[in-house]
């Protein structure tokens, strides 16, 4: 029956058509599913015919439906509007449709007789955020233009000159579009999407021969959403601009009046793209950091100084390392003596006294076989700069080998042991694994402990308070979006049996009670709860956290504080044992980077001004001392 | 070859569940046939997001429309119908705007993905009708013999064997027009 031309062996159908069929996710879609299903009713059943229902049941459930109904329309008058991006609604409306799976939840209220299907934030392709139809002929794509393409065979003829590189500038991209042939484009106008300024232009159908290709960035590569030359319902695209990005909107409808519609919609979705990013309009002021440091709470305590280590030369140089100690309220670093001016990845600890840190010298490595600052040996020293002696790692100093510390060390919180990281470029686990690594752990003399080895290293060293325990997570990358799968931990010096706590952890910290608190992530990487729980996972309680966009909650060491940084450059705070919350506007491109071991500051990194591959730093003490620029920095410690 | 097709009476058993709003049958039922469907249809589609979405489509569908199956044991010719169809209705999408994956070093030129080879193939599959396309998908990708084929279509064998010969000559009258 199938028997085969010479051009088109079964083999060879077979392979094209498992590589068009690839290896998709299906858990995802599973997950999916399931989810539509749990809230969607089925057609022709009566409710007494689901598991578990009598005729007693359905007669106590339509009192309480009625009880509820009568009550629920108290409760919602009472409700106040939510400050979401809500679109204006058309004037005659019937279904209210809901989008509660966006980073930012919003309702849009269709015309009377509508039905529409609105969906989920593209998951495969993350660069198109938003693209879905309503019935055949309407269609709406969001995604974020990192080049503008433009492919037409027509132009010249010459196959070299077949794309034009257009860029990401809104009224380029229109007018060149509009001025070459073979693109029908309208007259071009000036219009706003969501709050972003934009330029605007309907497609016309007869004048599109050729195809345009909006390239876009995403976690894997790039891809490109592309507007045929079938085009022929009217479409409108619209290109909005933020101070980072450039948003395509392209939109097609059976009429123009249909099209008008979907506008709301796209407005809608594209104010929820600018929270998730923080990609703020130029046009919106950039808020004063200091402005708001009066709502951050007063906690009693001095806090931990923040060390940074900077070059004082140039990139290289690896004789001009300084450090600097800033402490919170404090109006400027200090200059610490009695490091070594080779000195990196510095690390103190708990009490200050003793200090561990790699020397370097300048070698060439790397992909780009530039000279550079690299480690060479691993040292301990009182803090003063007396006693220094060296430690002997049991593997190689040597970034650019097979085996990389890649990280400082990690003092135990008692300070009686340091914990040193390292990893391989082996991955023993399967496709989907991380680098196999491990733990090197020292006493505080210097003299090596044991060495714990896991498939999968993802995260520095987690000590149990009493410094007995250390714990990390073992995870794994599959379809590229890495992921832990368990939170692991043993004794150092004793039993070896390895506890192993599942989740999908964001983080874990080993408190001073000596419960985990955790954040545990969605398939997606979005915060999906807080918890505490015993060391073996039980007795888990859940924590109060009010969702600030995909903004993923952070414990302090001691329990008492969860802080996040939203899409919008907002520090969030709050007091768990209170519920308070408090937050402060940051500047632009500012992150999270750590807590004080005190749990009484907060440092901040953002792109530096002066140094394009560098960090600036910055510190907010929850003492209310505010938010401190302390300048560049390459790495940091806490003494 | 699925692990459903190998229990027809355990199948036959969570569809009539599942139809009555059994959600736990429902998930053990589909369970086994999310992976086939996602790769018939991003097969079909050329693209991970619209296959998601037409088999979420279908899956959806399927679950609404279950108390409606007449034979349970139809349930995977049933399914691969609403699979389908939810097929038709992205490709009439993607007239208007489509998405394209590509690597961080491609050109325009290296759109169809893979080795010369195959990629001719998949641009003449693209040619092909979506009866077309699932049915060389089910006996070729999925390696069902044809009574399976005819059980997933709910069509007759010999409907499937003409259909199946049908589907191949006209992959290879497309892949005369790419050459």
């Amino acid at each position: 029956m199938t028997g085969s031309t010479s051009r088109l062996s079964d083999e060879l159908l077979r392979r094209s058509l498992s590589e068009l069929a690839a290896n998709p996710d299906g858990s995802a879609l599973l997950t999916d599913v399931l989810r539509t299903v749990d809230s969607t009713a089925q057609v022709g059943r009566r409710p007494w015919d689901a598991p578990g229902w009598g005729r007693a049941g359905l007669l106590v459930a339509t009192v309480v439906l009625i009880t509820a109904a009568l009550g629920a329309a108290v409760v919602f008058s009472a409700l106040r509007p939510q400050p979401q991006p809500t679109p204006s609604a058309p004037a005659v409306v019937s279904d209210a449709i809901t989008v509660s799976d966006f980073v930012v939840p919003f309702t849009y209220r269709l015309p009377q007789g509508e039905t529409a299907k609105l969906g989920r934030v593209g998951r495969a392709e993350p660069a198109v955020i938003y693209s879905r139809q309503r019935g055949f002929s309407d269609h709406l794509s969001v995604f974020i233009i990192t080049q503008y393409l433009h492919a037409c065979p027509t132009v010249t003829g010459d196959p070299a000159d077949d794309t034009l590189m257009i860029g990401t500038e809104p009224s380029a991209i229109m007018q060149a579009l509009r001025d070459t042939a073979g693109v029908g484009l309208g007259p071009i106008s000036t219009t706003t999407m969501g709050n972003l300024p934009a330029v605007t232009a309907e497609v016309d159908p007869a004048g599109n021969l050729c195809g345009h290709y909006a390239f876009h960035e995403n976690g894997l590569g790039l891809g490109a959403t592309s507007m045929e030359r079938t085009l022929d319902d009217p479409s409108r695209l619209i290109v909005a601009r933020t101070e980072t990005r450039t948003i395509g909107v392209l939109i097609s409808s059976a009429t123009q009046d249909e099209l008008v519609q979907w506008l709301p919609i796209a407005q809608a979705y594209v104010d929820s793209f600018v929270f998730e990013t923080g990609a703020l309009p130029s046009a919106v002021a950039e808020p004063t950091p200091s402005a708001a440091a009066s709502l951050l709470p007063t906690v009693p305590g001095v806090g931990s100084s923040l060390v940074l280590q900077h070059f004082n030369g140039q990139e290289g140089a690896a004789s001009a390392i300084a450090h600097t100690a800033f402490a919170p309220g404090a109006a400027s670093g200090a200059e610490l003596g009695g490091l070594p001016d080779n000195a990196i990845n510095v690390r103190w600890a708990p009490d200050g006294s003793r200090v561990t840190y790699f020397s370097t010298e300048v070698r060439r490595g790397g992909l780009s076989d530039r000279p550079r600052p690299v480690a060479v040996d691993f040292f301990l020293a009182n803090s003063a700069g007396s006693g220094t002696s060296r430690v002997e790692l049991p593997r190689p100093v040597d970034r650019y080998a097979s085996t990389e510390y890649w990280a400082g060390a990690v003092w135990s919180p008692t300070g009686a042991s340091f914990a040193i990281g390292w990893s391989t470029y082996q991955c023993s686990d399967g496709p989907d694994c991380l680098p196999d690594g491990g733990y090197d752990i020292f006493d505080q003399a210097g003299s090596l402990v044991t060495t714990i080895e896991f498939p999968d290293l993802g995260n520095a060293p987690i000590w149990s308070p009493d410094g007995r325990a250390i714990g990390w997570f073992t995870g794994s990358c599959p379809n590229g979006r890495c992921a832990t799968d368990a939170f692991n931990w043993r004794l150092v010096d004793g039993d070896p049996t390895v506890t192993t706590v599942t989740g999908n952890f964001g983080q874990v910290v080993w408190a001073p009670d000596g419960r985990l608190r955790v954040v545990t992530l969605t398939a997606d990487g979005s915060p999906d709860s807080v918890q505490t729980m015993t060391a073996d996972g039980g007795d888990s309680h859940q924590v109060g956290w009010t969702a600030h966009g995909d903004a993923v909650p952070i414990w302090s060491p001691d329990g008492g504080w969860l802080a996040a940084v939203d899409g919008r450059r907002t520090l969030w705070l709050r007091d768990v044992a209170d519920g308070t919350e408090v937050s402060q506007v940051l500047p632009p491109g500012t992150d999270f980077a750590a807590w004080s071991p005190d749990s009484r500051s907060i440092a901040l990194f953002t792109e530096s001004p002066t140094n394009p591959s560098g960090y600036a730093f910055l510190l907010v003490g929850i003492n209310g001392g505010g938010v401190f620029a302390l300048g560049d920095g390459e790495d940091f410690g806490w003494r | 070859m699925t692990a459903a097709a190998a229990r027809p009476d355990e199948d036959v058993s969570l569809v009539s569940r599942a139809a009555v709003g059994d959600r736990d049958a429902f998930a053990a039922l589909i369970a086994p046939r999310v992976d086939r469907s996602l790769r018939t249809a991003r097969a079909i589609l050329g693209s991970d997001p619209e296959a998601h979405d037409a088999a979420q489509d279908a899956f959806v569908a399927a679950w609404v429309n279950l108390p409606r199956l007449r034979d349970p044991s139809r349930f995977d010719a049933w399914l691969n119908r609403l699979l389908v169809n939810a097929c038709r209705q992205a490709l009439r999408r993607q007239r208007r705007s489509r998405e394209i994956r590509m690597d961080a070093d491609s050109t325009l030129a290296d759109f169809a993905g893979g080795s010369v080879e195959t990629a001719s193939v998949k641009a003449a599959f693209s040619r092909l009708s979506v009866d077309e396309r699932t049915i060389l998908l089910l006996h070729h990708l999925h390696g069902l013999p044809l009574d399976q084929v005819a059980r997933h279509l709910d069509i007759p064998i010999g409907t499937a064997k003409s259909r199946l010969w049908h589907a191949r000559r006209a992959l290879e009258r497309a892949l005369e027009a790419e050459a």
